[in-house]
């Protein structure tokens, strides 16, 4: 039985390698709480690539504009045809940034409009449950002083399942310190990420 | 110049030749009283049209209750369709000769539907014709589709026949369905092949429910959380499956349950019971081969099943190994899938990979729930026409059709030759003008 691999992509505009340690800790995470068989390291893999398709959950993050080539929509489009999964965060946490703007007009050229995914969406019960919906983050709250709270996760949908996940809540930050401080958290930060993941791998 | 006499008695010579010739013809028919029945009918399908000098309101049908033991020449325009075909065998039953012609051969499509058996139905109707015409496919509600020549045609949806038409040719199938129950139950570890197996079998009409190990204390369900005979029509197995999900599997399957085993979940538990053969080494795909078209299930890592157990058969093979076997346990049936990792070729595979992984997996369920209950699509009053393939239809139940080019075979039109007594009647009435003619003549 094949295993999770953590999948970044690679996409030609923007910086897609803003948030190196977000695959470790997601894994460090997965395989901490749960038994799925998890690849101890996640991989880079460009967006127009076929080798997308070998990963049905692919991570796309990044702080600047974001324009797809024409082959990275048409393999996206593809991808999220068949049934592939793509969780997209903004690094930014800002409203209508930059990254935002661009990246939410692309997903709706492939993915149709985003939408809010309610509180009540399996994807905040699959393994940890948040009741309020997407756990906030240090840099929602206090991190840069703003208190700039996003209550929803944007989503779009393929045949009754999320294709598209798409967080204004800058996970990239939060998630993104080395594993080893971990045990410095009272409260595990990442438990949103094995929930994206027990989605991905059951939904 | 000729006197009246004369002119007389050349009238009277004639009538009199006239009346021995009816007269001649009366006997002649008193003779023969059944005089050979000249039928000669044009066949275009569905459509006969009868000569000139027959009733043209007549029909094959007609023929066979007022001239039994007949001859019938019929000029195929186009393959008659079975109602004219039964027509003509009732013909030849009842001891008429029958004379098929064709001034050209015809074209001849055949047709076959299949139903991949679920809950939403998805047919698949195969075409064999001539690679230089084109069909149009349709079911009874109407036009599908048109292809060339041979070629298999996957429909979401088709109601009640297919049918393949063509000038002058109508080739139709019923299609069969089979009514069974849609709620199956996946047990399995949280996984690319569980989710995409949910995702395959919902996709394709199955209500499902599920139970996936997440963690040793953890199963996330879906729907109804234990695997129930009263609610399940068949049970799907894969690895990693909870215990506690599959430990009543056996009693279901004997309760006539269906099970599909994957992979390496026949290795031990109650899996284990049921398996129609043992899990051999891991083989691994051929890389790239699940994008292909004709082989994709050659790109998936097998579990081959080794060695079958009493009254197992296999399926499909690969590389020498089986790859997919069937048995019976009880009332129930069960199919073990030596494949792994399936979702690949729905994501890596070609074009219509994902719609042939749906079918695939939603065959591979059908095949295990039980009693698949045929069931033939509501009948029309115009059921005797369907017809796989006509051509074959006709040549199975009716003389060979000779190839004669139109121009040597004209249909002539029936003679309608008069019968004793009118014949009679004439030759009294010439007698007569004949003798009245001798007396105005002064001959006689």
């Amino acid at each position: 039985m094949s295993r999770f691999t953590f999948c970044t992509v690679q996409y030609e505009s923007g910086d897609w390698d803003s948030a190196p340690l977000v695959a470790a800790n997601v894994i460090d995470a997965v395989a901490r709480f749960t038994s799925i068989d998890v690849a101890p390291s996640g991989v880079v893999v460009p967006l127009a690539s076929d080798d997308v398709l070998r990963y049905p959950l692919i991570f796309l993050t990044g702080h600047l504009p974001v324009r797809f080539s024409a082959a990275e929509r048409a393999m996206l489009t593809k991808y999220l045809a068949r049934g592939g999964l793509l969780f997209v965060d903004d690094h930014n946490h800002d409203i209508d940034g930059p990254f935002h703007r661009t990246c939410t007009e692309e997903l709706a050229r492939v993915a149709g409009p985003l939408a809010r995914i309610p509180t009540r969406h399996a994807l905040y019960r699959s393994f940890f449950t948040f009741e309020n919906g997407p756990p906030n983050t240090s840099h929602e709250l206090n991190g840069w002083g703003d208190n700039l709270v996003h209550e929803h996760l944007l989503g779009a949908e393929r045949k009754g399942r999320l294709a598209v996940v798409y967080s204004n809540k800058d996970y990239s930050s939060e998630w993104s310190f080395h594993p080893e401080n971990r045990k410095f958290i009272s409260v595990d930060n990442v438990r949103f990420g094995v929930n994206l993941v027990v989605y991905a791998l059951t939904r | 110049m000729r006197s009246r006499a004369d002119r007389g008695r050349v009238v009277a010579t004639l009538l009199q030749g006239v009346a021995i010739a009816c007269a001649a013809a009366a006997a002649w028919r008193l003779a023969h009283p059944t005089v050979a029945w000249p039928s000669a009918v044009t066949v275009d399908g569905d459509t006969i049209r009868a000569a000139e000098g027959v009733a043209s309101r007549a029909t094959l049908a007609s023929l066979v209750a007022t001239a039994p033991g007949e001859s019938i020449r019929v000029r195929l325009r186009s393959v008659p369709s079975a109602r004219v075909r039964g027509q003509l065998r009732a013909l030849a039953d009842a001891g008429a000769a029958i004379a098929l012609t064709t001034p050209t051969p015809f074209a001849t499509p055949a047709v076959a539907a299949r139903v991949v058996d679920g809950p939403a139905p998805m047919a698949t109707v195969l075409v064999a014709g001539d690679s230089s015409a084109t069909y149009r496919i349709g079911d009874d509600a109407g036009a599908l589709d048109s292809v060339r020549g041979a070629t298999a045609l996957h429909l979401a949806s088709i109601a009640g026949s297919a049918h393949v038409r063509a000038p002058g040719v109508h080739a139709a199938a019923p299609v069969r369905t089979t009514t069974i129950g849609t709620r199956v139950f996946v047990a399995g570890a949280a996984g690319w092949e569980s989710r995409f197996v949910v995702a395959a079998l919902e996709e394709a009409g199955w209500r499902v429910d599920a139970a996936l190990a997440v963690a040793p204390t953890v199963v996330v369900r879906q729907g109804e959380p234990v695997l129930a005979r009263e609610r399940h029509v068949a049970a799907i197995v894969l690895p990693g499956a909870p215990a506690s999900t599959v430990r009543g599997l056996p009693a279901f399957v004997r309760g006539g349950g269906g099970a599909v085993l994957v992979g390496e979940a026949v290795q031990a538990g109650a899996t284990s019971t049921l398996r129609a053969g043992a899990p051999g080494a891991v083989l691994a795909g051929e890389a790239g081969m699940e994008a292909s078209d004709d082989a994709p299930r050659h790109g998936l890592d097998l579990v081959p099943i080794a060695s079958l157990a009493r009254g197992a058969v296999a399926l499909e093979a690969r590389d020498g190994t089986t790859a997919i076997a069937a048995r019976r346990i009880g009332a129930g049936r069960v199919v073990q899938v030596g494949y792994a990792d399936s979702w690949r070729w729905r994501m890596a595979g070609a074009e219509g990979a994902p719609d042939a992984h749906r079918r695939w997996w939603s065959a591979l369920v059908a095949s295990v729930v039980s009693p698949p209950m045929p069931v033939r699509p509501r009948l029309s009053p115009f059921d005797d026409t369907l017809d796989a393939a006509p051509v074959a239809a006709l040549a199975a139940t009716l003389p060979p059709v000779r190839i004669a080019p139109a121009s040597m075979t004209p249909v002539r039109d029936a003679v309608s030759f008069p019968d004793a007594s009118t014949l009679a009647v004439t030759a009294l009435v010439a007698f007569m003008l004949a003798w009245v003619s001798r007396r105005l003549s002064g001959l006689a």
